[in-house]
């Protein structure tokens, strides 16, 4: 076998996952977060601390969906190691989010993002919303 | 139906009323929570809700126990390491209820 250029195959295969923006996905979300998380070597409190910033943003993104009332609103969550760290987005592609003043809920949400991750970036879009967040593992 | 998640232990006297949560909480599930810290609190001025045994737990749970916490006096049991603390402080919610911590 080569090696691909970029490759670490220390590192975890990357996570990615797409459901339907429903609450039935959520338990989804951190049932595939709980298995892989251990494969970047990330357990306890730390696992913890990621499974709530990225359960919070994908709530965030549920229920715009269901007050919303728009079908067939997909969530997309990825997670993959960094060179010092991890890597998670979440994403959707809710078209409500085109008024700024309908985010409310995200203030509260970020807050607590921030205070788990070190950096949280919140892109929204007509298309919808990408949530960005990063965890230093090894500073 | 039975809900064993969220249950109410059985009064002790002198006792505000215990809800006990166990397992995740979510916006799946909010909603039975939410009724089952309503009928407790429809009972007393005071309820106590531990959550010692909650693995999970987001802003959906926090906005539960706020909207209970307007009209009881709320009491916190929850794990004295982890993210429920950390929920507790960013919302405020600590500001509003009585938390004991339990290791």
């Amino acid at each position: 076998m080569t090696n691909v250029p970029g490759a670490d195959t220390r590192g975890p295969a990357p996570l990615r996952i797409r459901l339907p923006a429903i609450p039935a996905s959520l338990a989804v979300i951190r049932a595939h977060l709980r298995s892989w998380l251990p494969t970047a070597a990330v357990n306890g409190s730390t696992a913890a601390e990621l499974l709530l910033a990225v359960g919070e943003a994908a709530s965030n993104a549920v229920e715009h969906a269901v007050r919303g009332a728009v079908g067939n609103v997909e969530l997309e969550i990825t997670a993959r190691a960094t060179d010092t760290g991890l890597a998670l987005t979440v994403k959707d592609n809710g078209r409500w989010h085109a008024r700024p003043s309908a985010r409310g809920q995200r203030g509260h949400g970020s807050r607590l993002m921030r205070a788990l991750v070190d950096t949280v970036t919140i892109t929204p879009t007509p298309q919808g919303t990408t949530v960005e967040m990063h965890k230093e593992l090894h500073p | 139906m039975t809900n064993s998640q969220f249950r109410m232990s059985a009064a002790e006297a002198e006792q505000p009323p215990v809800v006990i949560a166990t397992g995740d909480i979510d916006l799946a599930n909010v909603n039975e929570f939410q009724d089952v810290l309503t009928s407790a609190a429809a009972d007393s001025d005071a309820i106590t809700v531990d959550l010692s045994d909650v693995t999970y737990c987001d802003s959906a749970a926090v906005r539960a126990l706020f909207a209970v916490a307007a009209t009881t006096k709320l009491g916190l049991i929850v794990p004295a390491t982890g993210t429920i603390m950390t929920l507790l402080t960013i919302s405020g919610l600590d500001r509003v209820a009585t938390v004991t911590t339990r290791d």
